[in-house]
């Protein structure tokens, strides 16, 4: 079969136009670089059998505290554990609410926001942080013992 | 007239492109310490009945009719009891009973399980499904022919602990 001729011309153009892109979203990662860093752990502390514990964002010994450097604005989202987790396997459910954590820009106040959703923070005047409590219910029968999780903390120049 | 196929290919990937550019991922700690609760009560104590002892004679109280205590406990506990204790009589006498342990989810179990290594090698409540709960200890006691028989008349008594032991958090 023969090529038709515009598309005989496209193919170098085609692969110049991709190298091009690639080597345009190189750039933008490479100008897109955050640092977070955990400044303290979310600490629920002792829990009692039975009895729900808020930490909120103000409790500035337990709440978990990120420091975010880098420019401009910086979109962060939040993926939060469901349980807390014995070596065992013992849960205990946990729940971040509206208002249980805020995000700090540089220079500015704390201003709380939905943790299901993204947010933005300011970096423009230096570093930033994410203020994070968060509820623990530990059962009737809680096994006693330690208990961890892991939030993960996604942080982009664009929306997310 | 047509674009070429390769335009909107180009648009796409720069789509693509753009919105997952920067986007980076850490990791954020959170811990809590559930506090152990582990109590021990008396529920019932060992008795050798009302009835007198015959001296030269052998008594034994089973541990389903004998003393009893609950453990209520949230981790993994053991509970020991002593192999014997001394019952103090009259004029600074004692008398040796032996003890025998067992043990049930209830407290009126007729046939409670008893420990596999004696009262002094214990015995660990098991959580269910990561949950504490109770469980009943019931001790029995004898009292060989040999102690009865050298024993004074009168009335004996002592005390015994039950006791658990647990990691505290």
């Amino acid at each position: 079969m023969q090529m038709r001729p515009f598309l005989r011309l496209a193919r170098p153009r085609l692969r110049l136009a991709a190298a091009a892109l690639l080597l345009a979203l190189g750039g933008r990662r490479a100008g897109a670089q955050y640092t977070v860093t955990q400044v303290q752990p979310l600490a629920f502390g002792y829990l009692t059998q039975g009895v729900t514990e808020v930490v909120p964002y103000t409790d500035t010994f337990r709440r978990g505290q990120v420091r975010i450097t880098g420019s401009g604005n910086a979109y962060v989202r939040l993926l939060m554990p469901t349980v807390l987790t014995s070596a065992s396997g013992a849960t205990i459910p946990l729940q971040f609410l509206t208002g249980d954590v805020a995000a700090v820009p540089s220079g500015g106040t704390a201003q709380p926001f939905d943790p299901a959703a993204s947010t933005r923070v300011n970096l423009s005047k230096g570093a930033g942080s994410l203020l994070i409590g968060g509820r623990a219910a530990p059962g009737v029968g809680q096994a006693a013992g330690l208990y961890t999780a892991t939030m993960t903390v996604m942080v982009s120049s664009t929306k997310i | 007239m047509r674009p070429p196929p390769f335009v909107p290919l180009l648009m796409s990937l720069a789509l693509l492109g753009s919105t997952g550019a920067g986007a980076q991922n850490y990791s954020l700690n959170a811990h809590a310490t559930v506090t152990s609760s582990v109590s021990v009560a008396q529920v019932a104590s060992l008795g050798f009945g009302s009835a007198a002892i015959v001296p030269g004679t052998a008594i034994t109280v089973s541990a389903a009719n004998g003393g009893k205590a609950r453990v209520d406990f949230n981790e993994p506990t053991v509970v020991t009891v002593p192999a014997f204790l001394l019952l103090a009589g009259p004029f600074g006498s004692q008398v040796r009973v032996d003890l025998a342990c067992a043990q049930a989810t209830t407290a009126s179990a007729s046939a409670p399980t008893l420990f596999s290594s004696g009262c002094a090698g214990g015995f660990t409540p098991p959580l269910g499904g990561h949950v504490g709960g109770s469980h009943y200890i019931y001790i029995g006691g004898a009292l060989s022919s040999a102690a009865s028989s050298a024993a004074p008349a009168g009335s004996f008594t002592g005390s015994f602990s039950v006791t658990a032991s647990y990691v505290v958090y």
